[in-house]
């Protein structure tokens, strides 16, 4: 194993964890986690070693986990008859409902928009600061701020309704 | 007596993630001493945070599974049917992809396939020079230069369109027949270079096959490790071939 690879394997505790909290069920985490690792190593040269190598593998996942979301529509659309192509919807809807033994803490997560997810993941759970997680989002720092703003008071909202916090 | 300071759930959220310069800190917590309402509102904050580490910090605390370290000591997808195409020439050095070292033996295994044993139409016409990337001629060609998405009348079918991250336009294209070879192509100057082909399989190489679809594993991996950004839908689809797949501004 070279360098590069060794400091994956530095970085890949952080992923998953990135990973489960941007999707709920733990194997698909793990997948998201592989696919951004497959890509890291198939892309190793684009990264700058001056930068951070942490921040690097966030964006690949969070486009990673954006594809994939996008990619199992697209590709019904592409498969499925015409007529079916409209029904295509968010891959993530149909798997909520048989999730009964998550955490009011998953469950708080996994109600929140998706950019408000990844904002919260980001700075709360990883430690970045706004503006490394504004660029690995690719958004404005006021952007961040206003989606962690609203993610919290969602969380706060959700997890007392849950009973989980006084 | 000065009022009291009020500070919005924003800047109580800044604090406890440690983005207040350090005067706007100070008063915070001089606030937060002195209102008891605000250190309430303050703790919430700062237990919503202590909350997600812990439960989320567990998963950093496992030990890492199996599969993952494999994928990183393998340092290249396990996938061996995905096969990028690309070529050693000067035109296309820069390209993102890295040759995985199996690349060139795969890559003459499929071509192998493909040409000798599938069959292509002849009219498809790939060019295997070697050390070159495969260039689309005649009707992969014509079909990748013009075709819609929505046409299926000829003897390839073109799937998605989409720009990939130096933001030349690609094309996942497959034969409308049986069998033959389906890829993705990408713009480069004039012509059509072949990324990634696989072979659609028949009912005897149904390993190709994934349920309810028959396009190559390999094409849908390298479909999402080539595209930037959404799919261009039929609208944009046109454009582009009416602005002969020049890149916009």
């Amino acid at each position: 194993m070279d360098a590069f690879q060794s400091e994956l394997v530095a970085h890949a505790p952080r992923l998953r964890r990135m990973a489960r909290a941007l999707v709920r069920d733990p194997a698909d985490a793990d997948d998201l986690t592989q696919l951004t690792l497959e890509r890291a190593l198939l892309r190793r040269d684009q990264w700058r070693p001056e930068t951070r190598l942490d921040s690097w593998m966030f964006r690949i996942m969070k486009n990673a986990w954006i594809d994939e979301a996008r990619r199992r529509s697209r590709w019904s659309k592409v498969t499925a008859a015409p007529e079916q192509a409209e029904t295509a919807a968010d891959p993530a809807s149909a798997t909520l409902d048989s999730r009964l033994s998550l955490s009011a803490v998953e469950r708080a997560m996994a109600a929140l928009p998706d950019e408000q997810r990844i904002a919260v993941a980001l700075v709360l759970i990883e430690g970045l600061s706004y503006e490394e997680a504004a660029a690995v989002l690719e958004t404005p720092i006021g952007t961040v701020t206003s989606r962690l703003s609203r993610g919290r008071a969602a969380l706060q909202a959700a997890l007392i309704q849950e009973g989980a916090r006084p | 007596m000065t009022a009291p300071l009020s500070f919005d759930d924003e800047t109580l959220a800044a604090y406890v993630d440690g983005a207040l310069d350090s005067a706007t800190r100070a008063l915070v917590e001089t606030a937060a001493g002195a209102d008891a309402d605000l250190a309430a509102r303050l703790k919430a904050q700062q237990d919503l945070k202590a909350l997600l580490i812990d439960h989320y910090g567990r998963v950093a605390k496992e030990p890492l599974p199996e599969r993952l370290l494999r994928t990183i000591r393998d340092g290249a997808p396990p996938s061996a049917e995905v096969v990028y195409l690309t070529a050693g020439g000067t035109s296309s050095a820069k390209r993102s992809f890295r040759l995985p070292v199996w690349a060139g033996m795969a890559a003459c295994l499929v071509m192998g396939l493909a040409i000798g044993r599938l069959a292509l139409p002849a009219s498809t016409g790939l060019n295997g020079e070697a050390g070159e990337a495969l260039v689309a001629r005649g009707a992969l060609a014509r079909a990748l230069d013009s075709q819609a998405a929505a046409d299926s009348s000829g003897a390839i079918r073109i799937g998605l369109t989409f720009r990939d991250h130096d933001g030349a336009y690609c094309r996942t294209f497959a034969p409308n027949g049986r069998e033959g070879l389906a890829g993705v192509a990408c713009r480069d100057a004039n012509v059509w270079r072949l990324r990634v082909a696989s072979p659609i399989a028949t009912e005897t190489g149904a390993a190709y096959r994934t349920a309810g679809s028959e396009t190559p594993p390999a094409v849908l991996s390298a479909v999402d490790a080539l595209i930037d950004g959404a799919p261009l839908d039929a609208e944009g689809e046109r454009k582009a071939i009416a602005h002969d797949w020049r890149r916009p501004r």
